[in-house]
């Protein structure tokens, strides 16, 4: 009886296909050599096993830890349906869960994506650092005026005013450039409230154009609350109230117009 | 939302295994692990559902690997490493033989390292692993064979003599 060879890619099909003990019958049939390959396979596979099947309960690091709190991103409610005489959108999607989100941008693939949270990610990082200076909070101060405002646009490379949040009890203290998180140029401008709390305004432009929702992103007791204002990432970030960025959010957009 | 991300923390353990035995260093894997985890929720919310998460971040860890090999490759970076800790069990024979294996691993062009063990490691089908690879099967099944007949050569057990091999488009 002559047994017909199996080539080695064969054998790794059938071997993706069959249950191991169909496997070997099948083999058997290609003489003691295809048996003994598949043999010899089972024996990698296992000394892999050994050397890298770690542990799977081992317990995750810290730092993917916060890093998936940080991704508990929500868009949400309250603010976007009340500020939906602002935002075409924000009211349709404000009540959608990211899940949904995501079905509805399949289902409209030309819609603006929304920021990333990187974007907002990045935001809150510039907040922490700057917002807690004491000496030099900015780089520019705000009773320069009329330069803020024109080093900021420069900067910037669209026009931006520093919006007037004097009635939310907010006093501007001024703005400063930074990177942004893909290389771009971001600027901040920080506000400060009578009792000290800092509240920091993140721009940067965005490659895309388009209007999208509200979303919020948490981190520690930081809040930032981010939107894409059309070729402009906006984000305002505060340890206060949600209700408190709320209202800042739709003043900043108005005045953002 | 919940379970999307639940999905992604299911996913982080088999890519951390993953990206050790891939790297064979496990504090490169455990930031490759990160940057990975990173990519994952920025796009998140330009995710087009194609697939499951689990596979889309392992073909975002393989391209991050990628894209680090290149730039450690330009500064002629090569990890050295041990053989990582083996369970107490087996006589000393036993582990020889697995620190041929992990030697031998290391040897194996990275195409192939990273093919053979989304399948001998991970459990993959042929599908989903040329899924992650982003290749066709016939790629895929080419390179699994080179691999485990390199592997076998190099732990100094080749096979009595050549089987037929075939080479699939």
């Amino acid at each position: 009886m002559t047994v017909r060879p199996i080539a080695e890619t064969e054998i790794l099909l059938l071997r993706d296909e069959l249950p191991p003990d169909e496997l070997r019958a099948a083999l058997a049939a290609h003489g003691e050599d295809a048996v003994a390959l598949l043999d010899a396979w089972e024996g990698q596979d296992r000394a892999l096993g050994r050397l890298y099947g770690a542990d799977m309960d081992e317990p995750l690091p810290d730092r993917y830890r916060s890093l998936l709190a940080s991704g508990r991103l929500h868009s949400i409610g309250p603010v976007a349906t009340r500020l939906q005489g602002l935002r075409l959108l924000a009211a349709v999607l404000a009540l959608l869960s990211l899940g949904a989100v995501l079905g509805w941008s399949i289902a409209h693939p030309s819609r603006p994506a929304p920021l990333g949270v990187d974007f907002a990610a990045g935001a809150i990082d510039a907040h922490r650092i700057f917002s807690a200076e004491v000496a030099h909070p900015v780089e520019v101060a705000a009773d320069q005026g009329v330069h803020l405002a024109t080093w900021l646009t420069n900067r910037l490379g669209q026009p931006v005013t520093p919006p007037d949040l004097t009635k939310q009890g907010l006093r501007l203290l001024g703005g400063r450039v930074l990177p942004g998180r893909d290389g771009s140029t971001a600027v901040q401008m920080m506000y400060q409230s009578p009792q000290g709390a800092r509240l920091t305004l993140y721009l940067a432009r965005q490659p895309a154009i388009g209007d999208t929702d509200f979303q919020i992103l948490s981190s520690g007791s930081l809040v930032s609350l981010f939107w894409r204002d059309g070729s402009l990432g906006c984000a305002i970030t505060a340890s206060l109230p949600v209700a408190v960025l709320e209202r800042v959010a739709a003043d900043v957009y108005r005045q953002l117009e | 939302m919940r379970p999307l991300l639940d999905e992604i923390e299911t996913a982080i353990p088999p890519l951390r295994r993953y990206a050790r035995a891939l790297l064979r260093d496990a504090d490169l894997a455990d930031d490759l692990v990160q940057d990975c985890l990173e990519r994952t929720l920025d796009r998140l919310p330009t995710l087009r559902a194609e697939g499951s998460i689990r596979a889309w971040m392992f073909r975002i860890l393989l391209n991050l690997a990628r894209d680090g090999r290149r730039r450690r490759a330009q500064l002629h970076f090569l990890p050295l490493s041990e053989a990582p800790q083996l369970a107490a069990s087996g006589g000393q024979e036993d582990h020889l033989e697995l620190e041929r294996v992990h030697a031998a691993m290391g040897r194996l062009p990275d195409d192939q390292r990273a093919a053979l063990l989304l399948v001998a490691l991970e459990g993959m089908s042929l599908a989903k692993a040329a899924e992650v690879l982003d290749i066709p099967v016939g790629t895929l099944v080419s390179r699994l064979a080179r691999a485990r007949a390199a592997l076998r050569e190099m732990t100094g057990r080749p096979r009595k003599q050549p089987l037929l091999r075939e080479v699939i488009k």
